[in-house]
């Protein structure tokens, strides 16, 4: 029962700890300097969309 | 015709209306196919664990903790899926998701452009997933001609039927409105109708026991440490690589719902296995000699709670058994009226009439597997077993390394899924028909993963990079799911306050499930401590 109960919180750990990692990398540089920065969240809004699938830049 | 029969019509009628009502959801492909986009966290959480709740879990898992003690999958094969759950959700299905697939063969398309990966990936797509939810059906069949007197061929017949009625009029809108009632049925049945049955049996079924039962397999030792671990590797690989799994994040309305679902399914996921099982290895101290260890649930429901419970906790079984049933034959649906259409027609307009044909596409589909069902090729756990076993050796390695690896090619991902599907096809038939052993830490599913892996790695070495290749790599690679936050933004001038809450909210309730977790689970422990 020990290892089920360590298992089971390894898991759920695992999961929470890779969503924090990934918001924090992704999200968080962006959502503070949008706060920040009005100007910039305007800016945004002119862009055109890509929803993620336009190309991107290639690394050489 | 006893209440049994009458609560599965009750069952088929209620999820059969909610079906056909989804069909005014369906306003072009986008939504038949994927929500346009707007699944909540809530559809999420209940769409995953139904995809992953199937009839395995409910009959074949509960035969083998019956037979075997609680642990014997709970310390092994369980974790593996509930660590192969994450990886198909967090890495595999948010790649996906983020260079806007609909189902796993686009994702083949749009990294090697190559019609041949395609075909090949749509064939195994249609092939592993309708022997999976054949296998789903023949469990349906057997469970209810056993208890209500009807004759398998009858049940297949009614339940193909039905599964028509849940994926063809509302598509995946179906699928996960249906998902969210059934997910509340196994919900009940896990955390009240299990926990009864425990408290009815517990003295009796403790004392009666064999010894050593409620051991971990790390504990008894028994088959070795080499046969554990290779189980916890084989549903790590299985759950990875499974379609059903990575395409549920597909409809999610963004990257926070996908997030906080898989936390909390990943949670939920853990405590409803242990009581499971935990209910089914108890049941071995009551009724010791049950003559198939499979219907050992069923045993428990029917004669060791009050009927109208059990009637709930059948109810659970056969959804169980239904969702899972419906994502599979709405997924090889999916393949058929999107990728091999696409693949066969290549210069025609993809969206005209995609609705009608993707409805044709799940009559045929869920048609077919009744066909296959009703003849009951093999048990239900032969037939998910080998399924997954195909999806595993052959897609698992390409799309990992295609992730990973920029010198993966077209070339290595159509060997490497050739190789590991005729060298799981070809173990497989030997061990079943030629009775040759494999020693259990190196069956035929790790042997066919290792095969496809070593012939990708193989020629992925020996042909030069294409910079095509490289560069639909790097393009997938740098696409992220987080541009919904751009796109939000721009689309209204009060979605970046939102965006902060829910960034916010997102972090508050991951850590939140993890607290309660690690709560439940030291209550948990000290419970079975303090009765065991």
């Amino acid at each position: 029962m020990v290892v089920l109960t360590i298992l089971a919180i390894l898991a759920v750990g695992l999961a929470t700890a890779v969503g924090i990692h990934v918001l924090r990398r992704e999200y968080f540089p962006l959502l503070s300097e949008l706060e920040r920065n009005q100007g910039l969240e305007d800016a945004l809004r002119e862009l055109p969309l890509s929803g993620g699938q336009e190309e991107k830049e290639v690394e050489p | 015709m006893n209440d049994v029969f009458w609560m599965m019509i009750l069952v088929l009628a209620a999820f059969g209306v909610v079906g056909l009502c989804m069909a005014k959801k369906i306003r072009n492909g986008d939504s038949f196919y994927v929500m346009e986009e707007k699944a909540p966290t809530l559809f999420l959480v209940c769409g995953i664990c139904m995809s992953y709740i199937s009839a395995v879990t409910m009959n074949a898992a509960p035969g083998i903790s019956y037979e075997n003690g609680p642990f014997y999958l709970l310390n092994t094969a369980q974790p593996g899926a509930w660590f192969g759950t994450i990886v198909a959700l967090l890495f595999i299905g948010r790649k996906m998701k983020a260079i806007g697939c609909y189902t796993i063969p686009d994702y083949f398309f749009k990294r090697f452009s190559d019609n041949n990966v395609l075909f090949l990936g749509i064939l195994i797509m249609v092939m592993a997933i309708e022997i999976y939810g054949i296998g789903q059906l023949v469990t349906i069949g057997n469970i209810l001609s056993s208890t209500c007197g009807i004759s398998y061929g009858v049940i297949i017949l009614t339940f193909t039927v039905a599964i028509m009625f849940f994926c063809v009029p509302g598509g995946t809108w179906g699928i996960m409105m249906t998902d969210t009632i059934m997910f509340a049925v196994v919900l009940v049945t896990a955390l009240v109708v299990c926990p009864l049955v425990i408290h009815g049996i517990y003295p009796e079924a403790l004392a009666h026991l064999p010894e050593g039962f409620m051991a971990s397999p790390f504990v008894k030792g028994g088959e070795g440490i080499g046969s554990t671990l290779s189980n916890v590797v084989l549903w790590f690989m299985f759950f990875a690589g499974s379609p059903v799994i990575i395409t549920r994040v597909f409809p999610a309305k963004n990257d926070f719902a996908v997030f906080k679902a898989t936390v909390i399914s990943v949670a939920l996921l853990a405590v409803i296995s242990a009581i499971l099982y935990f209910t089914a290895g108890l049941m071995r101290g009551v009724e010791p000699n049950l003559p198939n260890a499979d219907l050992v649930m069923m045993e428990a429901f029917l004669n060791h709670v009050p009927r109208y419970l059990g009637l709930i906790g059948i109810a659970g079984i056969l959804t169980a058994a239904i969702s899972t049933a419906s994502v599979l034959f709405c997924l090889a649906g999916f393949s058929v009226s999107r990728d091999l259409y696409s693949l066969l027609n290549p210069g025609s307009q993809e969206k005209l009439n995609a609705v009608c044909r993707a409805r044709v596409a799940q009559v045929f589909a869920v048609a077919l597997g009744g066909l296959i069902a009703y003849f009951q090729p093999a048990s239900s756990y032969d037939l998910s077993t080998f399924a997954c076993g195909i999806l595993a050796s052959s897609w698992l390695p390409t799309i990992l390394l295609s992730l990973l690896w920029k010198r993966f090619n077209s070339s290595a991902a159509f060997y490497g899924m050739s190789v590991g599907t005729c060298t799981m096809l070809v173990l497989q038939a030997l061990v079943s028909f030629q009775n040759i052993s494999l020693p259990s830490w190196l069956n035929q599913y790790i042997l066919s993963v290792l095969a496809s892996l070593a012939t990708s790695v193989l020629i992925s070495l020996l042909r030069p990079l294409k910079g095509e290749d490289a560069r639909r790599h790097y393009q997938i690679r740098h696409a992220m799911l987080s541009d919904s936050v751009f796109t939000a933004v721009r689309r209204s001038g009060r979605a970046l306050p939102a965006l902060c809450r829910e960034y916010q909210r997102t972090k508050r309730i991951m850590v939140g499930t993890l607290l309660v977790s690690i709560v439940l689970w030291i209550c948990l422990c000290i419970v079975f401590y303090l009765l065991i």
